[in-house]
């Protein structure tokens, strides 16, 4: 039973994507014509596609690391036992709870132009700055925002995994006179090398399925400045009804998605056998 | 993770002040916004919204937006639509994760590998490329917003009532369980549905827990395929209610802010109730792996 649905919301719109794709759907919209793969090579040749491409690979340059780095710093400070770390913790992870389109709307009240950022940065006498339209900051305002709203999540991943490592390794880099930072790069790190991975994956597919932050934020703008790859199938889809456009956009993007998964796999299978070899070698 | 490192108590000292200053940034981060709005919510009609510097506690603390945007937008109708569509979904989501990852992880049958690839396949194809055929496909069956409420949440619980993560996840899970107790629970006579509903759910339950938790989360946050079923302000879920309270408010925004504040309520009651299983580490990452 639970196959038969599977093959119905998953399979049968899988393939009929697919053929969609191949059609036109311009004229009329219960009258598609055949077009064969010319919707895809239109994609190729029509400059907003290729835009959207580049801006989600934009905001993914600069989500992925922060969300790597960022909350291993946070983790390490509350994986330390100390008065009120659960508290941090809770309130450090509160964001998560919130829906997206709720904390979009929470950083658009605090980046419009006369909003608390803004009102801040002239209470010390600076300039105010079009953080969500001016072209130059949109997609670093977003990328903020998804920042901020996923921090929890990946120091929670981090704090797991911290709290799993044995204790041995440090007593015996202290002992051998490791300063706190030695620790860190040479113990700490390297075990933190499947998690971090992890969180590659994770982030990179959420960057590559970024939506309701673009559409509550700035709904695309200012003039497609901050389009995404998902954006501009929704877009296409329901905006202008270019079922045949969209479909086509889709599966490339599920080919993409499949591409960056695949490398990923290939470089934790090396890693894994990296490791195994040094493991190996010291056995 | 402890050092064993020994501190001068001036070095101790310094270390507590370093520790709390981060964590006074940690927690005014994530606060800052939620706060700024709440205090935007308060402000009444007569206190200006903008000023240099901002002012963050308002002078006349009044909750008069609160009460209008509350009689201006059916909060509770949209409350109730998210809650029924996010609890079918989440229902059948985990009974057909239970079942599909329990056969897949304990049977062999003709086209296991099959089936396997098909659910690998369907965590790799993003939902925006199957949501158009999908869309058409609602249409087509009726089940669209013109036929009423019940088709309405049927098609917007469709997409999300089988997943492969939880699939993939409650097959991991079961591959780990000892499988001692099923043999005597089956020697013992047990039908096929007793073994599920007494044996295996029971000694599944933290996992079950995880799903349940982060499958309703997702539900209830839902924006892209309810905006494209919903067009009417009386099936409308939360995350569109206030999409559309941001469109028809846009220059007010004591109003807009105390919708979301409202809005954001049920959220962090159920964060209160769930605290423990969220934060418990062992449950974030392995809804994905």
């Amino acid at each position: 039973m639970p196959t038969i649905v599977l093959v119905i919301v998953f399979l049968i719109p899988a393939l009929a994507s697919f053929v969609f794709s191949l059609f036109t759907f311009e004229n009329d919209l219960y009258h598609p014509v055949f077009v064969g793969l010319a919707n895809y090579q239109a994609l190729f040749q029509n400059g907003s596609f290729l835009k959207c491409l580049l801006q989600t690979f934009l905001l993914g340059v600069v989500i992925i690391p922060s969300v790597m780095i960022i909350p291993l710093g946070i983790a390490s400070i509350v994986v330390q036992p100390f008065w009120g770390s659960t508290i941090v913790r809770l309130f450090a992870y509160s964001p998560v709870m919130i829906s997206m389109v709720v904390s979009a709307t929470l950083w658009k009240w605090v980046l419009q132009e006369d909003g608390l950022l803004n009102g801040m940065i002239q209470a010390f006498g600076g300039k105010p700055v079009a953080w969500l339209t001016d072209p130059n900051f949109v997609l670093g305002s977003i990328a903020c925002v998804v920042v901020w709203k996923a921090l929890g999540y990946y120091m929670m991943m981090y704090v797991g995994r911290l709290q799993t490592l044995s204790p041995d390794w440090y007593e015996a880099a202290s002992i051998e006179g490791a300063t706190a930072w030695q620790q860190f790069w040479y113990i700490t790190l390297p075990q933190l090398r499947p998690t971090m991975v992890l969180v590659v994956t994770i982030s990179s597919l959420a960057t590559l399925k970024l939506f309701s932050e673009i559409y509550v934020l700035t709904k695309g703008g200012p003039l497609h400045n901050s389009e995404t790859l998902v954006f501009f199938i929704y877009d296409q889809a329901f905006g202008w009804l270019n079922l045949g456009t969209a479909c086509a956009a889709g599966l490339l993007f599920a080919g993409l998605i499949i591409g960056v998964m695949a490398v990923q796999e290939t470089v934790k299978y090396q890693l894994s056998r990296n490791e195994a070899k040094i493991n190996g070698g010291i056995a | 993770m402890q050092t064993t490192i020994v501190l001068t108590p001036r070095q101790q000292v310094f270390r507590k002040v370093w520790l709390a200053f981060w964590c006074l940034v940690l927690v005014s981060q994530a606060v800052a916004p939620v706060a700024w709005l709440l205090s935007t919510a308060l402000k009444s009609n007569q206190e200006a919204l903008i000023s240099i510097p901002p002012q963050w506690i308002p002078l006349h603390p009044t909750f008069e937006n609160f009460q209008a945007v509350w009689e201006k937008i059916p909060f509770l109708s949209f409350g109730l639509n998210s809650l029924i569509v996010a609890f079918i979904s989440t229902t059948l989501n985990i009974t057909s994760a239970l079942l599909m990852g329990y056969c897949l992880g304990r049977y062999n049958f003709v086209g296991k590998p099959w089936l396997n690839a098909l659910v690998l396949a369907s965590m790799f194809v993003p939902f925006q490329v199957t949501m158009i055929p999908l869309y058409l496909l609602c249409l087509q069956l009726g089940l669209s917003e013109a036929n009423g409420v019940v088709p309405l949440y049927i098609a917007l619980a469709l997409p999300f009532c089988v997943s492969g993560f939880g699939i993939i996840y409650v097959k991991n899970a079961v591959a780990s369980l000892p499988i001692a107790l099923e043999e005597s629970a089956i020697l013992e006579g047990a039908s096929f549905v007793q073994l599920i509903w007494h044996v295996v759910m029971p000694a599944l339950k933290p996992v079950l827990m995880t799903a349940v938790i982060f499958s309703f989360l997702a539900q209830w946050g839902e924006f892209l395929w309810p905006s494209v079923l919903i067009n009417s302000p009386e099936h409308m879920t939360i995350p569109l209610g206030l999409v559309q309270l941001q469109s028809q408010f846009s220059m007010n925004w004591r109003w807009v802010a105390a919708g979301t504040i409202i809005s954001l309520i049920p959220s962090f009651v159920f964060f209160a109730f769930m605290q423990k299983a969220l934060l418990n580490p062992d449950s974030v990452g392995g809804v994905k792996e």
